[in-house]
């Protein structure tokens, strides 16, 4: 049975010491002789090679996704592919996507040689550690059947970019006020409140300090929530709510940001990016009033149609829940990141 | 030469695929990612998901209309049951027929008033079980209502007379729960038994993991040997 890669996932792990990393594991019929590694130019621009999005619906635009992205390559040497070349959105807040892909290794001396190589390519939201000189990255091999690689990455860029920063998250309606109902059972009220809980988790993952209106099934009325959200002094604000529609098969998404203030359109656009990439969903742009009190970057996020009932029942699975506050959850690092890169 | 199917002797391996659509044909899928690590006597198993959408029998939920008796029905179902949606619900009616729905709808009543659950899928018969509506599956399907595969039996027997593989046709839980809807050759008890346990983890994964194959391989030589011809 010939040496390779039978299967390729990605995860986001907190270890020992609480060691916060994403990682990537092969399973294989046999372990590579050699794995290499160097970083890329970060030219990941319109020549990327990567195929167009398979359907509307789902990581749509990779060349979009991978605009900007930091670009690091591993080569494992005497191994070749059995699952499919792939392009695998990660969209993790550190890994954007991972290229698995076929090249060819010459060997020494003789030119009629050749031995099966397989590159892993990783793309970055940003420059990963470094250790010294060398990238800090963990690279476990334990052999057997099937045999297993892991690459672990410290997720240490996003805990400097949020740690300390303060964030408000305003999960809407609660208590009697249910918000919109879906065709079978789910509230606007649960929704939003299992979307920040999910979006919470991984800020303080991140070590951001979180200033929260609603923690439970509660009325909170909007006076409260100012006073919170003013008591609080965020940096930024994301209120969840779900979109609905009259019409039971429309998919109406939206995202809405302060009027004239340009941090919050830039928040918007950055979550609104997010959710197009991983969700495959293109929110409709639409303006806040500004609150009283609250000069901060301010977004309202709908990213659910509860009365459509597919997303009502694509709800129900936890995976696709930590995805949607995944995605949210990039637009506002990624947000801070460019915001930091403008004031240095 | 005896079988000898025991989980010390079996190695699990999932394989990644490429997104696979109503244009791909089992047969050919199988046979592509298994030639280079399959060994005679190995076990081949495939989700029935996939091979319902190969069989293009993963429904575009936007051209399901609902009917009357669909809307009175999916209220009463559990909310995490499949047909808790007015267009599955519609599609079960369309798979098997009003008289077998309404047998089905009047048992589970008498089986909610005795305590009895299940009754509805038992009457109502596999093709309505097998059922799933959106969540769950991956994109670009992930909105799509996905009937079970049709004769799944044949779609195994197809690919072993190709590859020389013993192929199961499966549908796996992440509770551990473990259908065999088609076999190559009918399973003995201790054999679904086997089946069942090795695959109680759900290898196949869910969410977007892209690992709808799965090859059990036989370590130790004759483990897995299948007496009398292909």
């Amino acid at each position: 049975m010939k040496k390779a890669i039978l299967n390729a996932w990605p995860s986001v792990v907190v270890g020992d010491r609480n060691q916060w990393q994403s990682k990537l594991t092969l399973e294989l019929t046999g372990l590579p002789e050699e794995i290499r590694f160097r970083a890329l130019p970060d030219n990941a621009g319109t020549n990327t090679g990567l195929k167009p999005a398979h359907a509307a619906g789902f990581a749509a635009g990779l060349s979009a996704l991978c605009k900007d992205a930091h670009r690091y390559r591993f080569t494992l040497q005497g191994v070749d592919l059995v699952m499919a070349e792939d392009d695998i959105v990660v969209a993790d807040g550190l890994i954007k996507l991972v290229r698995v892909h076929p090249g060819r290794h010459t060997g020494p001396g003789n030119m009629s040689e050749s031995l099966p190589q397989i590159h892993l390519d990783i793309f970055t939201e940003y420059p990963l550690p470094e250790q010294g000189d060398k990238l800090a990255v963990d690279i476990q091999q334990t052999p057997g059947l099937p045999a297993t690689v892991t690459f672990s990455f410290s997720r240490k860029p996003l805990r400097d970019l949020l740690g300390g920063v303060r964030i408000g998250i305003d999960p809407g309606h609660g208590g009697k006020d249910k918000g919109i109902q879906g065709p079978v059972d789910l509230t606007e009220k649960y929704v939003a409140l299992e979307i920040s809980r999910e979006l919470c988790n991984l800020l303080e993952l991140s070590g951001a300090h979180l200033v929260v209106t609603r923690t439970g099934d509660l009325d909170v009325t909007e006076k409260e929530r100012l006073h919170i959200l003013r008591a609080g002094n965020p940096a930024l604000c994301v209120e969840i709510h779900v979109s609905g529609s009259d019409n039971p098969l429309a998919q109406v998404y939206k995202l809405a940001a302060t009027q004239d203030c340009s941090d919050s359109q830039l928040l918007g656009r950055e979550i609104a990016l997010a959710l197009h990439e991983r969700m495959g969903i293109r929110p409709e742009s639409a303006v806040l009033p500004p609150r009283p009190g609250l000069e901060v970057p301010y977004v309202r996020v709908e990213p659910l149609c509860l009365t459509y009932f597919a997303d009502e029942a694509n709800f129900r699975a936890p995976l696709f829940r930590k995805r949607l506050a995944q995605s949210i959850y990039n637009g506002i690092s990624r947000y801070l990141h460019k915001t930091k890169v403008r004031q240095s | 030469m005896p079988y000898r199917w025991s989980e010390q002797n079996t190695a699990i391996l999932r394989i990644r695929t490429h997104l696979i659509t109503e244009k791909d044909d089992p047969v050919d899928v199988i046979d592509k990612y298994t030639k280079a690590i399959a060994a005679p006597g190995d076990l081949v198993g495939i989700a029935e998901s996939v091979v319902a959408i190969m069989q293009g029998r993963a429904i575009d939920p936007d051209a399901v209309k609902p009917g009357i008796l669909a809307r009175l029905l999916s209220r009463f179902a559990h909310p995490d049951s499949s047909v808790s949606a007015v267009r599955s619900m519609q599609m079960a009616i369309k798979e098997v027929g009003v008289p077998k729905i309404m047998a089905a709808a009047l048992c589970a009543l008498v089986g909610k008033i005795l305590g009895i659950k299940g009754l509805f899928f038992r009457v109502a018969g596999p093709e309505v079980a097998q059922i799933d509506d959106s969540g769950g599956t991956m994109p670009p399907f992930e909105r799509h209502i996905i009937l079970g595969p049709k004769h799944p039996d044949r779609v195994a027997r197809q690919v072993w007379k190709r590859t020389g593989l013993w192929t199961l046709i499966l549908d796996v839980n992440d509770k551990g729960a473990v259908d065999i809807l088609g076999s190559s050759l009918p399973l003995k008890p201790h054999q679904s038994e086997f089946i069942k346990h090795v695959l109680r983890s759900n290898p196949f994964g869910n969410d977007d993991q892209k690992t709808p194959l799965i090859l059990i391989k036989f370590l130790k030589p004759g483990a897995g040997e299948i007496p009398g011809p292909v």
